[in-house]
């Protein structure tokens, strides 16, 4: 009988060290995608007019000056006002819509699918070019009703795409049990159907809100001369201004993106405990 | 094809009725052209192998599917357009389909509600429908607490509190084990009598069907097969898809051929069978005959006259009480046999030529089950 | 116990409302995108030919003034090597992030999505000051006395380079690890049991099965690239103007709609291009669905 060589690796496990290796980076890279965002907060409390890092001595100067300066609580106000009717827009165009596309079999149904989706998968640039031209035709620009439709536009496709795979998943024989028991539509609707997928619903209007709320080229094509929304005045405050005061915007925005965050969380929990 | 004419008698004025029932969903045809007629407080199951209609048909009469053609009509009342909510039918389904956001207490109370029941009323009638489901003491509890069978029970108490005119059951007990599944059978027929409910039930098991029905609709390519109580279902079966789904048969291809001035029915290899008092007597027609394999026993072949079949021992297995034997006949027919243990039977071993014979009360012949069209 | 009894009333809807009722619910939210996205993207189409006669001058521009035809070919050049690098970053993340479970795995996924809801204005301006002259980083290397004085890493192709690919990660690693998290591992075990070594069964079996997550990542974030605005003009000088930044001079500023529309066009076209091969690997209409 012959006998047969084991192949043995080296003594050194180099497959072991070069997978370590790679995991190293892949940490490494999900701590750089986070961190970097973090290094505006300590700016935020700078003493000095400069951007430094770190800053020499602190004080609470840059955020009074946000929350005092108009052209800032303006800018936020608006932004807040924006996204509000930005998410309620999008609710009610994309709440139905997702709910067609859900159940129904119709032609044309992956066609509307797509048109739903595109906005997010193409430079923002061309949807401001285009909202641009749609609006000024209208006379809309520089007005709230046209950047609400111009962020709506933007905004669609988070609506669509959670609800549609909350639906995805939604067992429909709760709804058939429901009108079995006397529930019209309407009454199934409203006492099963959505308070089964409100999670879903949730996460599809904070998403949609945020979407306006950071939303920054868009609006820059469409506000015309009138005043500012946050991004834009923030924008403004890189280019021209770079004081601290932008830093305390920063901290504004990465809070509101942990809160969001957080709510998303609690939102997926309150449907696991079922 | 048989059809609710299949039972005479019983029903002057039908509680529930299907008349001409059809559905289409673009060419396949669900559900094709069957009527019947259910009198009130009668036990009715739709039994058939999946993709057979059934489904199809209690959802036409739950509301949620709309037929293509034909009617249903509720102490003569036509149901045509009338939307699932507002025809009073209780439904229980597969898996249940409780609220999960809800109460067992707030499910139960959820079509009285929906009626618009004032309060009180309301809290004194889940109590009562807890208590006929035996499960008082769980009203505060989540559905998801509870046990496959517990929600069953659930899903019943609600389906009932409101004093439905008819009761629709879809594969409710399909989740359940065995051991439960038998339990809640007797559960949901102690409760069906006490209350003295119309109900239509959905099943693909026979044994189910047997066990709960007043009379049994065998469903089968969107048609209805038969329609009869359980004992003439399984005894006199009308086709041979009845027959071969309803417990075990053995069916011997026929055809009709004079003998003499007598007929006769020649199997394919040749054996000449006497032909059942109820055989259509057409020269070359070709018919089945069915017997139980519980009927037939181990005969002399010398004194045998028409009523045996006679073959080789292929299998034979002792399963305790009986002995099944499975028999080649020849041209490809098998035939299985189970003969009682006991002295005064013959028996025999794998490879023997025997003869097996029948009562000629026990047989008899039956046209082809329906085929897709 | 008997509750009252529901009025039998037929349906109020007409049969062909009920029949159409999914369609109908869309008809809203498709007429809206067809009048305020699809209609204005066309428009974009005519704007850039007419002017209001038929011509081809703005295209002719986009080709003979130099400074033009630069910018297109910078801004599909850094979409390319942003698209590279987000890869090579981005493909041990989503690995990690498809086959670790508990804790570790939720913290993956917080690093993957924070950024993605957080302002790329904020992000950017995060870059400015980590690579300022007096940032962080020139801070640490001067008193680690790598360097004297301060250096200048801002305003130059690899700052621009840095932002757009931490702008960009987020949307490699998500289509990346929709379609790892559908691969069975067990295939590589079983490549590993037959003799393979790790890094053969890795070439043979995983990379090929994560390949169509591969592609759509690229594809994805070369498209969204190649719309730039922000980071380029932020942390770039103007060797690194790309064409969202030449549409907004050209339009918004200079009121030259038309050859506004002619870049638009040209930046449409190379999107249209590769959202059908993107369709073709994974299906335009799967939800990448970003927040999940």
């Amino acid at each position: 009988m012959r006998g047969r060589a084991l192949r043995r690796g080296p003594r050194v496990d180099l497959y072991r060290i070069g997978g370590r290796a790679v995991a190293g980076l892949a940490v490494l890279v999900s701590i750089l995608m986070v961190v970097p965002a973090f290094f505006t907060i300590p700016v935020s409390f700078s003493a000095t007019r400069y951007i430094i890092f770190p800053p020499k001595t602190l004080s609470l100067r840059w955020y009074e000056a946000y929350f005092t300066i108009p052209e800032w609580t303006g800018a936020t106000g608006y932004s807040v006002l924006l996204a509000t009717l930005t998410m309620l827009a999008t609710l009610a165009l994309g709440l139905p819509a997702a709910f067609g596309l859900a159940r129904g079999t119709f032609r044309g149904r992956k066609a509307m699918i797509l048109l739903f989706v595109v906005p997010l998968m193409i430079p923002v640039i061309l949807i401001a070019m285009a909202e641009y031209f749609f609006l000024n035709d209208l006379g809309l620009i520089g007005t709230t009703t046209g950047l609400v439709i111009a962020h709506t536009v933007f905004a669609i496709p988070f609506v669509i795409i959670i609800v549609y795979a909350t639906l995805q998943g939604f067992d429909r024989r709760y709804e058939l049990a429901a009108m079995s028991l006397g529930a019209s539509p309407v009454a199934t609707f409203w006492h099963v159907t959505l308070p089964l997928i409100r999670p879903g619903v949730l996460s599809a209007a904070l998403l949609a809100f945020l979407a306006s709320f950071n939303e920054f080229l868009i609006s820059l094509f469409v506000i015309g001369n009138a005043g500012s929304t946050l991004p834009i005045q923030f924008w403004k405050g890189i280019r021209f201004e770079s004081n601290p005061t932008i830093a305390a915007a920063s901290s504004l925005f990465i809070v509101l993106s942990i809160v969001t965050l957080v709510l998303l969380h609690v939102v997926r929990r309150q449907t696991e405990r079922r | 094809m048989m059809a609710a004419a299949g039972a005479p008698g019983p029903v002057p004025e039908p509680h529930l009725r299907l008349e001409s029932l059809a559905k289409r969903f673009g060419d396949v045809v669900a559900v094709d052209d069957v009527s019947l007629s259910v009198a009130s407080g009668e036990f009715i199951t739709l039994l058939g192998p999946s993709g057979s209609g059934k489904t199809t048909t209690l959802m036409m009469i739950a509301g949620f599917v709309d037929p293509s053609a034909g009617d249903i009509y509720i102490d003569g009342e036509s149901l045509a357009g009338v939307p699932a909510y507002r025809r009073d039918f209780g439904m229980v389904f597969q898996n249940y389909a409780l609220f999960p956001h809800r109460s067992v207490a707030e499910n139960i109370e959820f079509p009285l509600r929906m009626r618009k029941v004032p309060k009180a009323r309301r809290r004194r009638m889940v109590a009562e429908a807890l208590e006929l489901v035996r499960l008082p003491d769980h009203g505060s509890r989540s559905p998801s607490q509870l046990s496959g069978g517990q929600q069953q029970r659930i899903a019943l108490a609600r389906a009932l509190v409101f004093n439905p005119l008819v009761l629709l059951m879809d594969e409710p007990l399909g989740a359940l084990d065995r051991k439960l599944r038998e339990d809640m059978q007797l559960e949901i027929k102690r409760l069906q009598k006490q209350l003295g409910i119309t109900t239509i039930y959905v099943t693909h098991d026979q044994e189910e069907a047997l066990v709960l029905s007043d009379r049994i609709v065998v469903v089968n390519h969107g048609r209805f097969e038969q329609v009869a109580d359980p004992a003439t279902l399984y005894e006199r079966p009308a086709t041979t898809f009845v027959a071969d789904f309803i417990g075990e048969s053995n069916i011997v291809p026929l055809t009709v051929v004079r003998d003499g001035s007598d007929w006769r029915g020649e199997t394919e290899a040749g054996q000449r069978l006497t032909l059942p008092a109820d055989t259509a007597l057409v020269d070359g027609a070709r018919t089945h005959l069915v017997v139980r394999p519980e009927k037939l026993r181990i005969v002399d072949e010398a004194r045998t006259s028409g009523t045996a079949l006679h073959g080789t021992v292929r299998e034979a297995v002792y399963v305790g009480d009986t002995t099944r034997y499975v028999i080649d006949a020849g041209s490809g027919l098998s035939i299985v046999a189970r003969i009682q243990n006991r002295s005064g039977e013959m028996r025999a071993s794998e490879g023997e030529r025997i003869s097996v014979g029948w009562d000629p009360r026990d047989a008899s012949t039956v046209e082809a089950g329906s085929t897709r069209p | 116990m008997i509750a009252r009894r529901q009025s039998r009333a037929r349906t109020r809807f007409h049969p062909w409302v009920r029949r159409n009722i999914w369609l109908l619910l869309c008809v809203p939210a498709v007429l809206f995108m067809l009048l305020a996205f699809a209609l204005p993207l066309g428009q974009m189409l005519l704007r850039s030919v007419f002017d209001p006669d038929p011509t081809l001058d703005n295209f002719r521009a986009l080709v003979e003034v130099g400074g033009y035809g630069r910018v297109l070919v910078n801004t599909f050049r850094l979409s390319a090597i942003v698209t590279l690098i987000a890869l090579v970053l981005g493909y041990p993340v989503a690995y990690l992030l498809a086959h670790v479970r508990g804790r570790a795995a939720g913290l993956l996924l917080i690093s993957v999505v924070l950024p993605l809801w957080t302002s790329e204005l904020v992000r950017t301006f995060a870059w400015m000051i980590i690579l300022g002259r007096k940032g962080p980083l020139n801070a640490a290397m001067q008193s680690l006395g790598i360097i004297e004085r301060p250096l200048t890493l801002l305003f130059n192709e690899p700052s621009v380079l840095i932002g757009s690919v931490h702008i960009m990660l987020p949307f490699m690693i998500l289509p990346l690890y929709s379609v790892m998290r559908s691969i069975d591992r067990e295939l590589v075990r079983a490549a590993l049991g037959m003799g393979a070594t790790p890094l053969a069964a890795f070439r043979h079996v995983y990379l090929p099965l994560s390949m169509p997550g591969v592609v759509a990542g690229c594809l994805l974030v070369f498209v969204l690239a190649t719309g730039f605005y922000v980071t380029p003009a932020a942390l770039g000088s103007t060797a690194e103007t790309m064409i969202a930044q030449l549409i907004d001079t050209q339009g918004r500023r200079t009121l030259n709609w038309g050859l506004a529309s002619a870049l638009s066009v040209v930046l449409l076209l190379s999107t249209t291009i590769i959202l059908v091969l993107y369709n073709r690997v994974f299906g335009l209409a799967r939800p990448i669905a970003p927040a999940r």
